[in-house]
């Protein structure tokens, strides 16, 4: 019965090999991928976000805090709203809802920057990021 | 070495990201090429980025308010007051003094040596109460012989700001008493006018005293040729050997620069607000009882109210009528009329009901009680309508007198009230009480001859 069994040639044809399956990596390890090849796309994506929201870059120019101390508190802020999509939307809607009526006001004078840092920070922007200060301390 | 990146390029500039955090528009250079490009950016970011330093525009424009604030502090403290009335004082020195809201002296100004001469040796006089500084401009200019007993002086005030008439009389009150008092105590012969804020700008104009552009105006009027000139080179001891006494170029003529003239003869007070533009001296002053008899043309207007308040005089005026003889008459018509057609409606009435109706109408129903007389004697009453109840009252029991008036109830009463200045009397004319719900009229006969 040998005339019955099919070569390796032919068995190939009938039950083809299954296709190289997808390499597994971890969910952490997915997340942490860049989105975004190089930094032109980063800033195009921003430029079309901040439109999206009827903000220029002029704009965001005339409300970068002046003062490297208020700098920082603003990237701190921005890093604290991108961490929820709730918290984002009612910072863009209506201001920081948490924080000392001093921070509110800072938040509310120079909503366009954080607006744009809370884009940078939440898309994952890695090469307009590295323009930024990084967090110090903890809860910062 | 800082560096940055173009995320925005224009034609002439480009904005870019900063490293530290700090978006920076910048004018576009030939580097900049693409968005997304590193440049260098160390001198922007020292441009931009800077910690708190005190010299920054805010800090040093309020420092220099501040400074300039002090400097108007300490060298002009008066800078903020204003001018509310200015008085021309002519005699040999032509002096001109403004005057604030509390009576201090903002300014002064001389308009010949003489004035000049008496405005150096008086120290201190800016703030000083116009009392103070008149004090003294009297007593230099009678010790450098300026002023002489029996000379005349010609005080002209002038109100420059639009102030409440109650501040303006106070004010003119103020300055006439004043003036008054020193010219008693130099024995001058002075004479006041009140100018107005336009004639002032005149005298600006002319480059004259507003007291000497009273004399020229007066003087013109009075028919003697002078110009602003002469006014401003002489005296007013000169122009009065030439054109006469200065008070007599106000007295009787109706001047166009003077609203109200108060002219005294050492110390004698009189005035007359009521002429409006005519002018009156304290000489002519009327006796009470000619005073009382002036303001009867004025019972020719049919019920008008009408107050004036004046410093000497006041006449209170609740509301004239017709003469009482003339509205019975009329009424009596009226009423006739009336039964006339109620009759013809075929309302038949005896002879006897009319006549007890006339009557009724006739007098109103206080009158009615007090007299039952016939009226034969009520028209004896209103051929006495030129007689008034009149008194002469000291101030004080005013109230009380006009309160003992025995007038009918809910009636007007028209009251003439007239002060003498010099004994300080009030004469008291009331006329008489018009009923307001019937209309009526009650006559005062007169009770004391004044």
């Amino acid at each position: 019965m040998t005339w019955l069994k099919r070569t390796a040639s032919e068995e190939s044809q009938v039950y083809p090999e299954p296709a190289a399956t997808p390499r597994n990596i971890s969910l952490l390890k997915h997340q942490k991928q860049p989105a975004f090849t190089n930094v032109y796309e980063e800033i195009q994506h921003l430029t079309h976000k901040l439109l999206k929201y009827g903000i220029n870059y002029d704009l965001v120019v005339k409300k970068t805090p002046s003062r490297r101390n208020n700098i920082k508190l603003a990237a701190a802020i921005a890093r604290f709203i991108a961490r929820s999509d709730k918290d984002c939307e009612q910072f863009i809607m209506h201001g920081l809802s948490s924080g000392s009526s001093q921070t509110k006001r800072f938040a509310a004078r120079h909503k366009p920057y954080i607006i744009a840092l809370i884009i940078i920070q939440k898309d994952g922007c890695q090469h307009l990021m590295e323009y930024f200060p990084k967090q110090e301390g903890i809860f910062s | 070495m800082s560096k940055a990146i173009i995320v925005e390029l224009n034609k002439k500039h480009a904005i870019v990201l900063a490293e530290g955090g700090s978006f920076i528009k910048v004018p576009r250079k030939s580097s900049y090429k693409t968005i997304g490009q590193e440049i260098d950016a160390s001198g922007m970011i020292q441009q931009k980025l800077r910690g708190f330093s005190f010299l920054n525009w805010k800090t040093s424009l309020a420092a220099a308010a501040a400074a300039l604030m002090l400097f108007f502090q300490f060298f002009y403290p008066f800078t903020g007051q204003e001018v509310y009335a200015s008085v021309s004082m002519e005699m040999e020195p032509s002096i001109e003094i403004e005057i604030n809201k509390d009576l201090n002296v903002v300014d002064i100004q001389t308009y010949n040596e003489q004035g000049e001469d008496v405005l150096k040796s008086i120290d201190n006089w800016r703030g000083q109460p116009i009392t103070a500084v008149t004090k003294k401009i009297f007593k230099l200019s009678s010790a450098k012989g300026f002023i002489k007993p029996h000379q005349e002086v010609l005080i002209a005030t002038t109100i420059t700001e639009d102030i409440s008439t109650k501040e303006e009389t106070a004010i003119k009150k103020h300055v006439s008493t004043l003036m008054q008092k020193e010219a008693k105590k130099q024995n001058l012969e002075m004479t006041s006018v009140v100018l107005s804020k336009k004639e002032k700008m005149k005298a600006a104009e002319y480059g004259i005293s507003p007291g000497q552009y009273a004399i020229l105006a007066a003087a013109k009027q009075k028919g003697h040729h002078m110009t602003a000139n002469e006014v401003k080179n002489k005296s007013i001891r000169k122009i009065s050997e030439e054109v006469g006494p200065v008070k007599n170029l106000f007295e009787d003529s109706e001047l166009p620069v003077s609203k109200r003239i108060e002219n005294k003869q050492s110390g004698a007070i009189g005035t007359n607000e009521g002429s409006k533009g005519k002018l009156s001296s304290a000489d002519s002053n009327l006796p009470a009882k000619e005073e009382i008899k002036k303001p009867s043309a004025l019972r020719k207007n049919n019920l008008q109210k009408k107050t004036k308040e004046e410093t000497g005089t006041q006449i209170i005026k609740k509301q004239e009528t017709e003469t009482a003889a003339e509205k019975k008459d009329k009424e009596n018509a009226k009423v006739k009329e009336s039964i006339k057609t109620t009759a013809s409606k075929k309302e038949v009435r005896t002879e006897k009901e009319i006549r007890n109706f006339e009557q009724e109408v006739a007098f109103s129903p206080n009158e009615k009680a007090e007299n039952n007389e016939p009226k034969k004697q009520n028209d004896k009453k209103e051929a006495d309508t030129e007689k008034k109840s009149v008194r002469s009252l000291p101030i004080a029991e005013t109230a009380a007198a006009i309160e003992e008036i025995k007038a009918p109830p809910s009636s007007v009463l028209m009251i003439e009230i007239t002060v003498n200045t010099e004994t300080e009397e009030l004469i008291l004319s009331v006329e008489a009480a018009t009923n307001v719900e019937t209309g009526e009229v009650k006559l005062f006969v007169e009770e004391d001859a004044a």
